[in-house]
């Protein structure tokens, strides 16, 4: 056996060598693809009608023969280049050279195993393999074809073209896909009372976006679930039963359209505050770190008018005011606003700040409210008690009070690295969680994705002076000087925090990997890390 | 999906068989005309082998479900409700000595041991024989991280010293004592009264001793690592002396016989073992798929024992005690590429076994996730994985005389990754391959060994052949077929490996006929 395997490595070496004299391209392509495999179409759209019917043959010829000294080996397979799915592929051994598949069989392959959708096209690859075992190496003799396959079943809403008609249109309007997301489209103008649905060709089909369930609906203010038919039955369409300028959004990934008067459209890109509560300058109105739908602001404003313009598209038109007549705040109330035209905010439309002092306006977009708070309905800053023993900041006096306003990260997390100008070890500005605007109990941090070094743990210290001052842990069981607890903490699950200067100290939040956020609401004590 | 048969390809075959006659040397100045035959192999179906397949693992403890068997037998998987047998051709029960031997002599096998864990051995072992799988032993003599002792009280009683662990004050002897090693040796024995026989027990998983029975993180009575071999060498050879008919495994760990358990491989580890290799032992890990623990030195180690001795796999991962945050760390998106991940590698190291882990919530245990979340690489292994041996293409004489010389010329495949195992120990001297003259109903008339054919030579992708001559006995007249088979000499020669071709070529016994032979 030894002297049989040298052989053969000698003879496959001799045979890259030999190779290396030759146009090696030639050289294979000549003496190795033999076998021819053919396929009865290259096309093909599946009859649903026919399941049983013949839809493919596939045949091959004999590979080439290496002799008596060669073990040849066919294999069979197909696989659909777009799918994720494993090829069905088998060896063949009893010499049977064809193979044939009904519209159902091919129809079940394609949808089931390689996960290819209904009324679609996808190109199947069939391959005939011959290999051969022998005394030296013989590269595979093998043919490959490419088969193009229609399914059929559910159609697909999908469009390359999409108008919008009915009898609220008149003649199809074709619409462009939004440029910042290819899914939408977009109609704004003027609709009769009437009927709308939306024409598409897609791929060699004319089909229709509908109400799903193909049945009259009329429109509604919320999101309206869409199902595609044939254009040639069209059952129902969209009821509109008042003539107005309106926008129709229609959204492919989520197959929904949505309909709204465009005078009751809120859109924006930013936000201000402005009037002569705000100063000459308009100012920047926040969005919060805690909750995309709430942008706030806490501070400073003067007696005077304020209002909160809206920049869109580039251009600042629009500006939010209190719906209805009155100019005054009601304090600490949640009110709804409305749009008025730039040129009347501050002298027609606004709010009346009534004196100097530090107000919290915070605007609700998904709510579409606007809560104005006075120093007297204001949320206060927390405050804890504990005892202080260090003296960087002035002389230990007990119980200590300290108004929370900023949360420090503090564990191994970062190695507890310092930054060299703060006292103690473990502490960095860049691992703080700072205040929210709307609400003072929350603490956010939201930034680079946070270290995990050691066993990748922190809690949070409510001043960087000391590791010993008054903490929010974990519910993790830990005990001073004897053993400490850690808490693993899940992407996005809330988890709770325990509050206090005493074993609480010693348990600890483990960040899970890739964690950017961390949010704290220290008067719920509840806690989540998340990516973001 | 209809096949369609190529008549013309069919017709050159037979033309192909017809013209295949080759002049070889038979009786003097006659030389006699072979005729061939190729064989179909078979592919899919799981042919339970000696040292092949997938092994279902079980155990002794209160962990075990009382109703295994009836769980197993309907278990779910991503086809279906499935017979895990179906699947697998071994048992491997993990077994700590205390509760096969719970009071000296009083044995998990005598009816009058009335213990759980006597119960639930014999309800193993009786399952295993009725769905036809070879019971795997799997020992632990190292009480670590249990709440029990994993040998008896009598051991210490006897004199055995050794430490204590844990909360429960579990004791475990030092492998260097040698009380123990009496003892210990007393047990084996026992152990082999039941299982040193192929038709019941496979192999023997790991020689018990070191944390976990895993032979790492040793704890030795001098309180170093100075009786490592010394202690290696009486294992081995332990085992090796006890277990003479089915072969015993060993871990093949970086740190095997050390006091630690994790870090870089020790520089003795790679001569200890080769030692155990030439003693006789074979090969298996359990951290298969654990990039940290199954790396470049286990590969490596592995690479050099290719096909030289079989090799089992057991991952590391474990479905229900780690977490998606570890498998992550570890380069895993999901636990069906553990699965995937634990495949690769065992396909890397060629394994003969892989594992079926069990844990009592059954939808977290690697057996529900094989069968739920990587089914076909279960069927996969099955399929290219465990070994396949057939002889692809054989001639034969048709025609003799009586008393007459002839020759069979064979091809002999592996359609498997793994290689069949009949050069260990225990099996050089049991599996053969024979050829036989079988009568009208199918029993052996004449039967030749061919001790040249070795089926441990049969590897994938290398066809080997082999001339066979040799001369019919005396008094032997009429119509036979020729068969073939790998025989269990021990047995009586019955067939003892199956071979990897369509049943409708095979006897009932398993000899595969080639064809008709009439002797004159």
């Amino acid at each position: 056996m030894k002297n049989f395997r040298i052989l053969t490595a000698i003879l496959a070496i001799a045979t890259l060598f030999g190779c290396q004299r030759h146009n090696v391209d030639n050289y294979y392509s000549h003496s190795n693809f033999y076998i021819q495999l053919t396929a009865s179409q290259q096309t093909i759209v599946l009859d649903e009608d026919n399941p049983d019917a013949t839809a493919l043959k596939v045949s091959w010829t004999p590979a080439k023969e290496y002799g008596d000294d060669f073990l040849m080996t066919y294999s069979y397979s197909m696989e659909v280049v777009t799918s994720t799915a494993a090829p069905i592929s088998e060896y063949e051994d009893e010499g049977n050279f064809a193979r044939e598949y009904s519209n159902a069989e091919l129809q079940n392959m394609l949808v089931g195993h390689f996960g290819q959708k209904t009324s679609t096209y996808c190109e199947i690859l069939i391959k005939a393999t011959a290999t051969y075992a022998g005394p030296y190496v013989i590269i595979p003799d093998e043919s490959v074809v490419r088969v193009k396959v229609k399914t059929y079943g559910p159609k697909q809403f999908g469009a390359d073209k999409v108008f919008i008609g009915g009898s609220s249109v008149g003649e199809s309007i074709e619409l462009e896909p939004n440029e910042n997301n290819k899914d939408i489209y977009i109609f704004t103008g003027s609709l009769k009372a009437g009927k709308f649905h939306f024409p598409v060709v897609y791929g060699d089909e004319n089909n229709a976006i509908v109400p799903e369930g193909n049945v009259d609906t009329p429109v509604s203010n919320s999101a309206m679930s869409a199902g595609v038919v044939d254009a040639a039955k069209i059952a129902g369409e969209w009821v509109l039963s008042e003539s107005s300028e309106y926008r129709v959004t229609l959204n492919m990934a989520a197959k929904t359209v949505s309909i709204i008067k465009t005078e009751d459209i809120f859109d924006f890109d930013k936000l201000y505050m402005a009037g002569t509560a705000v100063g000459d300058e308009m100012v920047e109105f926040q969005q919060t770190l805690e909750n995309e739908s709430v942008y706030a602001y806490y501070g400073e404003l003067k007696a005077g008018t304020f209002y909160l313009p809206i920049e869109y598209n580039e251009a600042t038109s629009l500006a939010i005011v209190p719906a209805g007549t009155s100019h005054d705040v009601q304090d600490g109330v949640a009110v709804s606003f409305s749009q008025v035209r730039m040129a009347s905010a501050g002298s027609q439309a606004y709010w009346t700040i009534p004196a100097d002092d530090k107000y919290r306006v915070v605007l609700d977009v998904t709510a579409m409210t606007v809560t104005i708070y006075s120093p007297a309905t204001a949320k206060k800053n927390l405050t804890v008690s504990f005892n202080k023993t260090y003296t960087d900041d002035g002389p230990v006096a007990n119980p200590y009070e300290m108004e929370v306003t900023e949360l420090w990260m503090y564990g191994g997390f970062n190695g507890f690295n310092k930054d060299a100008d703060l006292p103690f070890t473990g502490f960095q500005k860049k691992n703080k969680l700072v205040q929210s605007q709307a609400d003072p109990a929350i603490f956010v941090y939201y930034g680079a994705a946070l270290p995990r070094s050691g066993n990748a743990a922190f809690n949070l210290k409510v001043t960087y002076f000391h590791n010993n001052v008054y903490c929010y842990g974990s519910t993790a069981d830990a005990k001073r000087n004897q053993y400490d607890g850690f808490t693993t903490m899940t992407l996005g699950v809330p988890d709770k925090m325990v509050a206090g200067q005493g074993d609480n100290r010693y348990a600890y939040f483990v960040i899970p990997e890739g964690a950017n956020y961390i949010m704290a609401n220290i008067e719920t004590l509840d806690i989540v890390i998340d990516k973001k | 999906m209809k096949r369609l048969f190529n008549a013309a390809t069919l017709c050159s075959m037979l033309l192909l068989a017809a013209s295949c006659g080759e002049k070889l040397g038979g009786e003097e100045n006659a030389p006699t005309v072979n005729k061939s035959v190729t064989f179909t192999p078979e592919r899919d179906k799981l042919l339970k082998n000696p040292f092949s397949g997938w092994a279902i693992y079980a155990g002794l403890g209160s962990g075990i479900s009382d109703n295994f068997w009836e769980i197993y037998d309907n278990f779910p998987s991503s086809e279906g409700n499935i017979k895990v047998s179906d699947y697998a051709s071994l048992l491997l029960i993990r077994i700590k000595w205390s509760e096969i031997e719970p009071t000296e002599g009083l044995y998990a096998w005598d009816s009058a041991n009335t213990t759980a864990e006597a119960k639930r051995y014999r309800m193993l072992v009786e399952g295993a024989k009725e769905r036809n799988l070879r019971v795997v032993l799997s020992l632990r003599m190292d009480s670590r991280d249990l709440d029990v002792w994993a040998v008896p009280k009598f051991v210490q009683d006897k004199g055995a010293k050794g430490f204590t662990s844990g909360s429960k004050s579990v004791w475990t002897p030092y492998p260097d004592d040698p009380v123990f090693q009496r003892e210990y040796k007393k047990f084996l024995q026992a152990l082999a009264t039941q299982f040193n026989n192929p038709d019941v027990g496979a192999y023997v998983q790991g020689v018990g001793i070191g944390k976990w029975g895993e032979y790492h993180t040793c704890i030795y009575s001098t309180n170093d690592e100075s009786p490592r071999e010394a202690v290696l060498d009486w294992v081995c050879d332990t085992f090796m002396e006890v277990f003479d008919q089915i072969p015993v495994v060993i871990n093949y760990h970086r740190l095997i016989g050390t006091a630690k358990d994790s870090g870089g491989a020790d520089p003795q580890s790679e001569r200890l073992l080769a030692k155990a290799y030439n003693k006789g032992l074979c090969f298996g890990s359990g951290a298969f798929g654990m990039k940290s623990y199954y790396s470049k030195w286990e590969r490596d180690f592995i690479a050099q024992y290719k096909y030289k001795v079989p090799v089992t796999m057991e991952g590391g991962w474990v479905r229900g005690s780690h977490s998606m945050a570890a498998i992550n760390a570890d380069g895993y998106a999901t636990w069906a590429d553990v699965r995937q991940g634990e495949y690769d590698e065992a396909r890397g190291a060629f394994v003969n076994v892989m594992d079926l882990r069990y844990n009592s919530n059954i939808s977290i245990s690697e057996t529900w996730s094989w069968f739920n979340e990587a089914f076909s690489l279960v069927k996969g292994f099955i399929k290219e994985g465990v070994y396949r041996i057939y002889p692809n293409k054989i001639s034969y004489p048709e025609s003799l005389a009586e008393g007459a010389s002839f020759t069979i010329s064979s091809r002999w495949c592996n359609l498997g990754w793994s290689y069949c195992p009949t050069n260990v120990v225990q099996y050089e001297q049991r599996y053969k391959v024979a050829y036989a003259l079988l009568d009208s109903r199918d029993e052996v008339a004449a039967i030749f060994f061919d001790e040249a054919e070795k089926p441990s030579d049969w590897i994938k992708e290398t066809p080997v052949s082999y001339n066979f001559s040799d001369k019919l006995p005396g008094g032997i007249k009429g119509d036979y077929t020729w068969a073939v088979a790998i025989v269990d000499v021990k047995k009586g020669n019955v067939p003892g490996i199956q071979l990897s071709v369509k049943d409708n070529v095979k006897t009932a016994d398993g000899w595969v006929k080639i064809g008709n032979v009439t002797i004159k």
